[in-house]
């Protein structure tokens, strides 16, 4: 375990960097909601961000999420520059390299499961039933496949969500508070999907407020005011199945 | 709706103005006094007129007896009249024979004539009431007084008048307008026979007038209908694009690209353009005729490429429509709308 407020990463002890953030400030205003922010993310990682309400989590997930962009500095993804590329290149990239999962799930209201799985494939290449099937059985959906959104409960909701992240095979999962709407029993089987997904390999970057949940990722970073102030690494945190969940290490 | 207004807009002013033209007499020469006018009186008439006479027929007017009740005749040379009155529609044929007649709209319904059948008829004098059997060889409709006569041949009428022919009018269609028309009746005038000849207000000669009064009237309507379907369509759109926003940015999120999102909009408002446009066209066909029967008294003639021309039409007006809440789309951003705890 290390503790480091100039948020230097360890790429070299969790492989080849995915993300590479330098300098990064996201400014409204006078206000900025990130403030030089530098950061590393090595393929495979399981990141957490934690930090209080408004510290600037959510910024920084949206930029490492190609839905938003700096004001200044550099972001790296696999090599190419996000900062500077426009719209409909950051869609591209959205489509193929990265899974979203929300607080809120943001579900189609008036489509099936299956469909809105499908949703993401058909804008990722072309929709495949029995594909979107395949991974709703994955997260124990398949038998609610027909249901609409609101006939479903916030943690099925959530797993159907978990279905489409992975519909597509991303490079990384970004999730924004993915069990801040859900009980503890539905946030244990999500939780045991993301141990699921990152023992694949995928690279997993989880911002939450729930320590127990931050505390699953092989390192936290703890946002505030817009900037890194510390840094837990936690390398036992390493890709093996059926692991139990560890009590809170860092702080 | 705006098809049922097109079809009018299109079809009743060019039904109107043959219409109009179709009341084709424009002179008409009348009896001085009483009495009818007599065959010598019609050729002084038609020497007086002369070349300008295009199309000339003579009336006679009486009444005879169908079953004790007394029905208006009218006596006439039937192909003259109907070269004058082109407006004249036949279910039927005209009749050939001496025994054979046509019977207007009104009075065939009143009294159930159909074609082929007998009618008997007796002249109001003839006491004893034999009556003369007449074959309906066709049902004549108007939209005029001949749709409550009994129309025959002057011939066929002379067997009930003793052969007497006494012509109530002789109707022109004279090739003159203005002032030629008028100096041709001053010449029927001249000649001091008994009878007065005036000049008929052609109805043609106010027939642009009114039918293009009516046509421009049509299309303000239209254009002002075109305008408040844009903007409702517009509105409703806008509504659809905002009550979707989340929806729209999650697509978004998921890598859709602006014009992907809005090539769907697109795709549905064409579709709901579509669907709108053939109710339209089906409502509008209905309306138009209602109104065209009630309104103008005129059947009317479906002019098929209304029904394309219209779709096509309610495609690009719900495009138009759509333009500018599509736009939108392309500034809803994932991040404004999926945000929020
Ligand atoms: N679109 C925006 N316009 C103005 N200020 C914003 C906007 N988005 C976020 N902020 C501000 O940036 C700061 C960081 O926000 P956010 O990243 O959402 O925080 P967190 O997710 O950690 O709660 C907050 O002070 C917030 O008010
Ligand atoms: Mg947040």
């Amino acid at each position: 375990m290390t503790q480091n407020s100039t948020a230097a990463a360890h790429p070299d002890l969790l492989g080849e960097p995915i993300y590479s953030v330098r300098d990064v400030s996201r400014r409204y205003g006078e206000l900025a909601a990130l403030d030089r922010v530098s950061l590393t993310i090595a393929r495979g990682e399981w990141l957490s961000i934690v930090g209080p309400s408004g510290s600037g989590k959510s910024t920084l997930m949206n930029i490492l999420g190609c839905m938003d962009s700096p004001t200044d500095g550099i972001v790296l993804l696999e090599g190419e520059r996000l900062d500077k590329m426009g719209e409909p290149e950051l869609a591209k990239v959205r489509r193929q390299k990265i899974g979203l999962i929300f607080q809120q799930f943001h579900l189609v209201q008036h489509l099936t499961a299956c469909e809105n799985v499908m949703l993401a494939q058909y804008y990722h290449s072309l929709p495949d039933e029995k594909e979107a099937l395949e991974a709703l059985e994955r997260v124990g959906m398949a038998e609610r496949a027909t249901h609409l959104p609101r006939e479903l409960s916030g943690g099925e909701q959530q797993r159907v969500c978990v279905a489409r992240a992975l519909i597509n095979h991303p490079d990384v999962i970004l999730a924004d508070e993915p069990t801040g709407n859900l009980d503890e029993v539905n946030e244990r089987v999500v939780i045991d999907f993301f141990h699921q997904l990152h023992d694949d390999g995928t690279t997993l970057i989880v911002v939450t407020h729930d320590s127990e949940v931050a505390a699953q990722g092989q390192r936290q970073i703890i946002l505030e005011h817009g900037r890194i102030v510390r840094e837990t690494t936690d390398l036992s945190n390493t890709p093996t199945k059926g692991k139990p969940v560890r009590g809170v290490e860092a702080r | 709706m705006l098809s049922g207004l097109s079809l009018i807009a299109f079809t009743v002013p060019a039904q109107m103005s043959e219409e109009l033209r179709a009341y084709g007499a424009n002179l008409v020469v009348l009896p001085d006094g009483s009495q009818g006018l007599t065959d010598e009186q019609l050729s002084i008439a038609d020497d007086a007129v002369g070349a300008a006479a295009l199309n000339r027929a003579p009336y006679q007017y009486t009444n005879l007896l169908y079953n004790q009740q007394a029905l208006p005749v009218m006596g006439t040379l039937l192909d003259d009249a109907l070269a004058v009155r082109s407006y004249w529609e036949i279910d039927g044929a005209l009749p050939t024979g001496a025994d054979q007649i046509l019977v207007g709209e009104n009075v065939a319904e009143l009294y159930r004539f159909d074609v082929g059948e007998t009618v008997g008829l007796t002249a109001p004098t003839t006491a004893e009431g034999a009556a003369r059997q007449l074959t309906v060889t066709g049902i004549l409709r108007t939209g005029g007084a001949e749709d409550d006569l009994v129309v025959m041949s002057l011939d066929t009428l002379k067997e009930f008048t003793g052969g007497v022919t006494e012509y109530n009018i002789i109707e022109y269609s004279a090739n003159a307008d203005g002032t030629t028309l008028t100096a041709l009746a001053d010449a029927v005038n001249a000649r001091d026979a008994g009878m007065e000849a005036e000049v008929v207000r052609r109805i043609s000669q106010t027939e642009s007038g009114i039918a293009q009064t009516l046509q421009t009237l049509i299309w303000i309507v239209s254009v002002v209908i075109c305008l408040l379907t844009m903007i409702s369509i517009s509105a409703t759109l806008n509504a659809i694009v905002s009550e979707r926003a989340r929806e729209i940015g999650l697509k978004k999120a998921l890598g859709a690209l602006s014009r992907d999102v809005m090539g769907e909009f697109m795709g549905e408002s064409i579709l709901l353009g579509l669907i709108g446009g053939l109710a339209g066209v089906a409502a509008g066909i209905w309306i138009a005729n209602f109104i065209s029967v009630r309104a103008f008294a005129v059947q009317l003639d479906v002019n098929w490429w209304v029904v394309p021309i219209t779709l096509v039409f309610s495609v690009i007006l719900s495009l138009a429509g759509s333009l500018a809440p599509v736009r939108r789309i392309s500034r809803i951003r994932p991040v404004d709308v999926l945000g929020g705890e």
